[in-house]
């Protein structure tokens, strides 16, 4: 599904030169789901704002192929704004370690957003689906409170939820239970990775955590921006 | 000074809004203290200690010379003679300055004595005393004429005399006595030279030329004396037996009056200042808003290296002195600037000042000149005070957060409380406004109802901003799921911004009152001029010639107005002929009447008067009272019925119309004609005036040319007024952006949440203008009716109580939805900057800042 073919990325701090991702190279399969590891300052969250076509590398390609969508491969390297956006609203989805639900609407509001705003592109609303999701993820009772109503750990099952709700082919999560206790935080991955796993959604988790890395199907380690091992 | 590297826009900001406020409040005192100061020496003309002076009790026997030299001969050498005639500047036949120049001529050489007479019986010193009381006679030498004017007229003069001077033409300033004059003698005559001028300061000296008395009537020869002041400085006892012995011996038909007495426009200028002030302190209080929300800014850009402060161990009160301290020098270096500012400004814009005070009430404005200490003081003390008071709001909130380890958001649990509180305050200052209004007529205490009723509408609008913005989520289609999701952000975002908002509503209130007044007071007088106006031509003649009969030879019809001016209940009253012929019946616009048939038979048969609103207020006099005054023929008291109240815009005298035949055409004064007649008409009496030696391109004008005249003139008149709204309303828009931008970091992870989504930057840039500009359109649609209450407030209550008239209020909706519009496209000038900056920052940026 993705071919990371030699990318590099650095970023200009005052005057130095910092080179975040070196020549990495490497590639997930559909439908698996994939931890990314490694120190702080390592590359982890640099690869997956390019993965998600947030921002561009330096040199290199991401090749991104899904029959379902598209016969030929796309370069997400590539990417033109309108590209980048129309790839971020149908066929992905990001969970964030601050959760980012908006304040002002309820918890469904927040799940069913990205699903509406496909609806305006002529992608059928699935309520069904979205109303499964949230059984399954635990957060249906929760439907019309506001997201301030919940604990950090419901929040960030709202969260996966809204990533979730326009049924995307990759799901990209940047440290999500970085913010939760430790059982809180096996308890989400888990459900995560389940839930992805259910509806046939490729996941790219970026992890500290061992554990919740030991319950994806396949994992990458970086070291000072290039890949020290893959397995899995 | 390292945070204000990191802060430039929040400094620069606050540093600004202060001298916007410093300078607009400097420059207003500095034009009222002008103002007031020309005014209140008007009729003293420079010269200390007068109190009194002597003037002619009807038109018909004027002051003469003999009558000056008969009482100065009786010992009263206190008395100094002075006249005034107004002129325009011309050279080498070319007009310098729009405006009329008033040309003074006082009797210096008695007043010296007067002078040295006063000073001798308090000091020994007398000359330094009397250059001391009277500095201009010592710029006055006594060898050669000189007229002597304010710097800033002569400079005018010399540069419009620069800018027309012809090839081979003269240096020498001359005059033309044209129609407003008294003298007529000098029409067709050689140019008149005026003496050379020289310049001195003094801010109440306008439009004047003050010279000598000779040299007056070298300029005017066939000039009247207007009064002979009192010079002295003799005060309490001794100045009233001073007074009775004058008056003892003036000839029957000459009267002393104290000047306070003739001061009637003292009223009208008190109001226009309080007017100007009230408009400055609006400028300044929303300029205050921004200093909140400025100062907001720097404190969260500081708030970090407070923290890291409080870890090492100073004092939270440490901290917030020096805050306190920053404040008061950035706002002493404002004011400095902002004052500097305004004497700049107060002499750039004292033509326009000058001209709306002379539209309005006929008085000369002197040039801006205020002492610098005294100003300072009072607007470094009013600024500090206000800066002060803006930044404690946000102070406190930071003090509070440096107190506790968790910052909080305590908006949400307050909510409710604020909402109540707001509604409680809106109608608390509502019942405030309207008792005000309700019992007082005291003009401050109904200005302060005005800013308490739009600070009710503040509250108003500020308690029910969310429900507003729910009710209007609510109509819009769940398909549209970004315009819902910035609707609902808007109710959050109304609460962010109430200091923004309240400011936007009371810069939009006011604009809309001022405009919906100034409107309304344009249609009532075009209105009234264009019924008014009704015949062809007017001709404005204050000659020895006998105009009507002149216009017999040429057979075209006319009108003549008789004049007298007499004196009632204290106070100058204008007595005016009016003409009866259905033409004029229907040209008349009342304000309020009887039954019109009867009342015009009445009027005929000289039972019955029509008075101005000026008249019927200042007395209180309503339909069908009787009012007892002097005839205007024979000067006998006579019992009148009021029948008809009419419109008279833009006159501060009370005035009665009496029918043609109430007057002695062989005595009685006129000095305007109206006249019907077609084009041939016109041209046979255009060659009769001129065999009269009459200057009829200057004095004979159509009714659609007077129209012109006087709508200019009204618009001149209101063009302060007009600029001081837009100003207003722009700094509102500044205060706006200024919480957009504190606002920009709060939305900053919703907004990259929507981008994340693939929501495009442009159409999150869109959605954050409609969320302020719904936010704005609410305070507009709030600031609506209460606009339309402060224009009736304006018109029935203020300009009733400061002027003695109204007018009917129109609303015109094209007018509000103009506002509408220029207020909306001012905000979206002015918040479209921050929110483009934020629209254009890469979305990674944000997502890093996040983390």
């Amino acid at each position: 599904m993705l071919t990371i073919d030699a990318i590099s990325k650095s970023y200009l701090d005052g005057t130095v030169q910092q080179h975040i991702l070196s020549q990495l190279s490497f590639s997930i399969e559909s439908g698996v789901s994939v931890s990314i590891r490694g120190a702080s300052g390592s590359g982890k969250s640099t690869l997956l704002h390019l993965l998600a076509a947030l921002d561009t590398p330096d040199e290199g390609r991401i090749w991104f192929s899904d029959s379902t969508i598209q016969a030929s491969k796309l370069d997400i390297a590539s990417f033109s704004e309108a590209q980048a956006n129309a790839y971020r609203m149908s066929t992905i989805g990001i969970v964030f370690q601050k959760y980012n639900l908006i304040d002002v609407i309820s918890v469904k509001e927040n799940i069913f957003l990205p699903a509406k705003l496909n609806a305006q592109k002529g992608v059928p609303l699935d309520t069904d689906y979205i109303t499964k999701l949230m059984a399954d993820l635990g957060v249906l009772k929760h439907a019309d409170k506001l997201p301030h109503q919940l604990s950090g750990g419901e929040q960030q099952r709202v969260a996966i939820a809204r990533a979730l709700a326009h049924k995307p082919r990759l799901l990209l999560a940047d440290e999500p239970t970085g913010n939760l206790d430790s059982v809180n935080s096996e308890l989400v991955s888990s459900l995560l990775i389940d839930t992805c796993s259910k509806h046939n959604t490729t996941l790219i988790l970026v992890t500290h955590s061992e554990k919740v890395a030991a319950l994806t199907s396949q994992q990458v380690f970086l070291e000072q921006g290039r890949l020290v091992s893959t397995s899995g | 000074m390292q945070s204000y590297k990191a802060t430039k826009f929040s400094v620069l900001m606050l540093i600004a809004s202060l001298i916007i406020a410093s300078c607009g409040l400097s420059t207003v005192l500095i034009i009222n203290a002008s103002a007031k100061q020309s005014y209140s020496n008007t009729n003293t003309l420079l010269i200390d200690n007068v109190q009194y002076q002597v003037l002619a009790e009807n038109p018909k026997t004027p002051l003469t010379k003999q009558d000056y030299v008969t009482l100065r001969r009786q010992g009263f050498s206190q008395l100094i003679a002075i006249a005034q005639s107004s002129a325009h500047i011309y050279q080498d036949d070319i007009r310098l300055s729009s405006r009329r120049v008033m040309i003074t001529g006082i009797d210096t050489v008695s007043l010296l004595g007067a002078l040295n007479d006063n000073s001798a019986q308090n000091s020994n010193n007398a000359n330094s005393t009397v250059n001391q009381s009277t500095p201009f006679l010592g710029a006055m030498p006594f060898s050669a004429p000189v007229g002597i004017v304010h710097p800033s007229l002569l400079k005018q003069l010399n540069d419009d005399a620069r800018s027309s001077r012809q090839v081979g033409g003269t240096n020498k300033l001359s005059i033309y006595i044209d129609r407003q004059s008294s003298d007529n003698s000098q029409q067709g005559a050689a140019t008149t030279f005026l003496p050379d001028l020289v310049s001195f300061e003094d801010p109440s000296l306008g439009n004047d030329v003050i010279t000598d008395i000779g040299e007056y009537f070298r300029l005017f020869p066939a000039s009247k004396l207007s009064s002979l002041l009192l010079v002295s400085d003799a005060s309490g006892e001794s100045l009233e037996q001073l007074v009775n012995m004058i008056k003892g011996y003036l000839p029957a038909h000459l009267t002393l009056m104290p000047l306070s007495n003739n001061n009637e426009q003292g009223e009208l200028t008190d109001s226009f200042h309080m007017n100007l002030l009230a408009m400055a302190l609006l400028m300044f209080v929303v300029c205050l808003f921004i200093v909140i929300n400025a100062v907001n800014l720097v404190i969260n850009a500081r708030m970090p290296w407070f923290k890291i402060c409080r870890q090492l161990g100073i004092s939270r009160y440490k901290i917030f002195i020096s805050q306190i301290v920053e404040i008061s020098l950035i706002t002493f270096i404002a004011c400095c600037l902002g004052i500097y500012a305004s004497i700049h400004l107060s002499n750039l814009v004292a033509p326009s000042i000058q001209a709306t005070l002379e539209g309005l009430y006929g008085v000369q404005v002197g040039y801006g000149s205020s002492a610098l200490v005294v100003l300072f003081v009072k607007v470094f003390g009013i600024s500090l005070c206000g800066s002060l008071l803006a930044t404690l709001a946000p102070f406190s909130i930071s003090n509070k957060s440096l107190s506790t380890t968790k910052s909080s958001d305590n908006f949400k649990q307050n909510e409710r409380m604020w909402y109540r509180t707001f509604w409680l305050l809106s109608v608390g200052f509502a019942l405030l406004a309207f008792s005000i209004l309700h019992f007082s007529s005291t003009l401050w205490l109904l200005l302060v109802a005005t800013a308490v009723l739009i600070l009710s509408g503040c509250s108003l609008l500020l308690a029910n901003y969310p429900q507003v913005i729910n009710g209007l989520y609510r109509l819009i289609p769940t398909r549209f799921v970004l315009l819902r999701l910035s609707t609902k952000q808007s109710i959050a975002l109304s609460g962010k911004t109430k200091v923004a908002c309240c400011a936007f509503f009371i810069a939009a209130t006011s604009n809309i009152g001022m405009n919906l007044m100034v409107d309304s007071f344009r249609g009532a007088t075009v209105n009234w001029l264009e019924s008014r106006l009704t015949t062809d031509y007017y001709l404005y003649y204050e000659g020895k010639e006998n105009i009507v009969a002149l216009a017999n030879t040429a057979d075209v019809e006319i009108y003549q107005r008789f004049e007298n001016t007499i004196s009632f209940r204290g106070q100058k009253l204008q007595q005016y002929s009016y003409p009866t012929t259905q033409q004029f019946k229907q040209a008349m616009v009342f304000y309020q009447l009887g039954n019109e048939d009867a009342l015009w038979q009445q009027f005929e048969a000289q039972e019955a008067i029509l008075v101005n609103q000026q008249f019927a207020f200042a007395f209180d006099y309503s339909l069908g009272d009787a009012v007892s005054m002097a005839n205007p023929a024979t000067g006998l008291m006579q019992s009148y019925s009021i029948r008809g109240i009419f419109y008279d815009f833009g006159n501060p005298s009370k005035q009665v119309l009496f029918p043609l035949s109430s007057f002695d055409s062989a005595i009685a004064k006129s000095s305007i004609y109206s006249i019907n007649t077609d084009e041939l008409g016109l041209e046979r009496f255009k060659i009769v005036l001129a065999g009269a030696n009459i200057d009829y391109e200057r004095s004979l004008l159509n009714s659609a040319e007077l129209l012109a005249i006087s709508k200019e003139t009204f618009d001149r008149t209101f063009v302060i007024t007009d600029g001081l709204n837009i100003v207003t309303l722009l700094v509102a828009a500044l205060s706006l952006a200024c919480a957009i931008v504190v606002l920009m970091n709060d939305v900053r992870p919703q907004n990259m949440l929507i981008r994340s989504l693939g929501v495009s930057a442009f159409k999150t840039q869109v959605l954050a203008l409609f969320q302020y500009l719904l936010l704005c359109l609410i305070a507009l649609i709030f600031a609506t009716p209460f606009g339309i209450l402060l224009s009736w407030v304006l018109i029935y209550d203020i300009n009733l109580t400061a002027f003695q008239w109204t007018y009917p209020l129109q609303i015109n909706f094209f007018k509000i939805a103009f506002i509408y519009a220029l207020s909306l496209a001012v905000v979206i000038v002015v918040i479209c900057i921050p929110i483009i900056r934020a629209g254009k920052r890469p979305l990674i940026e944000d997502i890093r800042w996040l983390n």
